[in-house]
């Protein structure tokens, strides 16, 4: 599916950012698309595709060592809490009562199957934002010697006084964060998540409120083509880094994509499954013979935000 | 300002391989993927040097939305090549308004598809 257009410039120019810009230039545009998943390979009649195909491992990323706990920040020793990569931090810590099966008929390897599958649900980056909202929730039940069994299900009142205790230290998105953070651990691991909505709710809108200014964010503002020419002429074009960069902010805000689409988080984060090659991208022509220029973004966070902010 | 000469520029410059990160660049006697961090800090670089306050990230995404809207892009095609699910990106227009609004006031037709997009419902 082609997403995005190139038009013939049909619209009126009434505002023109820079002399030398055409509207035809501006509108040649470039067209990001999400690629969905490759469709299936045709079959032979009758023939069988085997199950329980094995699953990119650890999902996904690399295996890398763990990093020290920070010093206000560790957790008590406990079998359950392995000191593990933050990526696989969901994963790994278990609550006392996980998923456990109902008859002989399910066996263990079952359970890991369902745990492992159900851990793509959430990206990389995802996966390591709720492995701090897990650490703060069992540093504070630590804290309070909370027995295990109380820790998951968590109960509202807990739930509530660990965000009541945050409030007003770290902004109200980060401990929306936590709570989602912690609903995902419990979703994980089949451990039932009992939490009154309503309350929670008025109690993150009151974190929202107390987020303290130091926490606030920076104001975002749009980027104009104004902006851009002025970095351009203060950018090493000739050099390596300097052609990169401009042309990845040309790409990135023409194509109206994000920055993490189009960069990288890690110098070994490269991974052709999630960010765009040069092989994804290619040049086409629209009805009007105008060249368009496409580009296939393998993987996307843009409709799992979404369900992240209406998660909760 | 013309995307395409970039990325030509770019991939002339670089030459990154089919399977390689598309933003590939020299470095020393190799190559390396563009990081989001080298690529920010790059641009902040760059602004002050312009005498500009460097923007942030996610601006670059914020900042095509202002412009192809002004250049007078319809809302429901703009939420296409952004490839929103949502009108949540109405959101972005409505934190932005001052900044907007000498913009917005040169385009009328612009701005009457604005207010009714953010100004909230006369109940």
């Amino acid at each position: 599916m082609l997403i995005g257009t190139s038009h013939k410039v049909p619209y009126p120019s009434p505002i023109t950012c820079s002399p030398k810009m055409s509207m035809q230039q501006l509108m040649l545009s470039l067209i990001a698309k999400e690629k969905n998943s490759s469709p299936a390979l045709p079959l032979a009649n009758g023939e069988h595709r085997p199950w329980n195909t094995q699953l990119p491992t650890p999902p996904p990323g690399k295996r890398h060592r763990p990093t020290p706990y920070r010093k206000n920040l560790s957790p008590l020793p406990s079998p359950l809490r392995p000191h593990c990569p933050a990526s696989q931090r969901l994963r790994l810590w278990r609550p006392l009562a996980p998923r456990s099966p109902l008859s002989s008929q399910l066996s263990d390897n079952d359970l890991k199957r369902i745990k492992a599958v159900m851990a793509h649900a959430w990206e990389l980056d995802t996966h390591t934002t709720y492995a701090s909202s897990l650490l703060n929730y069992m540093v504070f039940c630590d804290k309070k010697n909370i027995p295990e069994k109380d820790r998951a299900p968590v109960s509202q009142l807990l739930l509530m006084s660990f965000v009541s205790t945050l409030a007003a230290t770290y902004s109200g998105s980060t401990i929306s964060n936590y709570v989602y953070g912690i609903r995902a651990w419990h979703i994980l691991h089949g451990v039932p998540w009992r939490v009154e909505k309503l309350e929670m709710d008025v109690l993150l809108k009151a974190a929202e409120k107390l987020t303290p200014p130091t926490s606030k964010r920076k104001k975002r503002c749009p980027y104009t083509i104004d902006f851009m020419m002025a970095i351009r002429h203060n950018l090493d074009l000739s050099s390596p880094l300097g052609g990169s960069v401009f042309a990845c902010l040309a790409t990135c805000f023409f194509a109206t994509g994000h920055v993490g689409e189009f960069t990288v988080q890690k110098l070994d984060g490269f991974d052709r499954n999630t960010h765009v090659s040069r092989a994804q991208l290619s040049y086409d022509q629209n009805r009007e013979g105008q060249q368009v220029t496409v580009l296939h973004i393998p993987r996307t966070k843009v409709s799992l935000n979404r369900v992240r902010m209406y998660a909760g | 300002m013309d995307p395409n000469a970039a990325l030509a520029h770019h991939l002339e410059l670089n030459n990154p391989t089919q399977d390689s990160h598309l933003f590939t660049y020299r470095h020393k006697n190799g190559h390396q993927p563009l990081m989001k961090s080298k690529f920010l800090a790059e641009l902040a670089k760059a602004a002050c040097a312009a005498g500009l306050e460097p923007l942030q990230g996610h601006g670059i995404r914020i900042g095509p939305t202002l412009e192809y809207l002004l250049r007078g892009m319809p809302f429901d095609v703009m939420k296409v090549k952004g490839r929103w699910s949502s009108d949540a990106f109405t959101l972005y227009l409505r934190k932005h308004t001052q900044i907007l609004a000498p913009y917005i006031q040169a385009v009328p037709m612009v701005q009457d598809t604005f207010i009714r997009l953010t100004m909230p419902a006369v109940c």
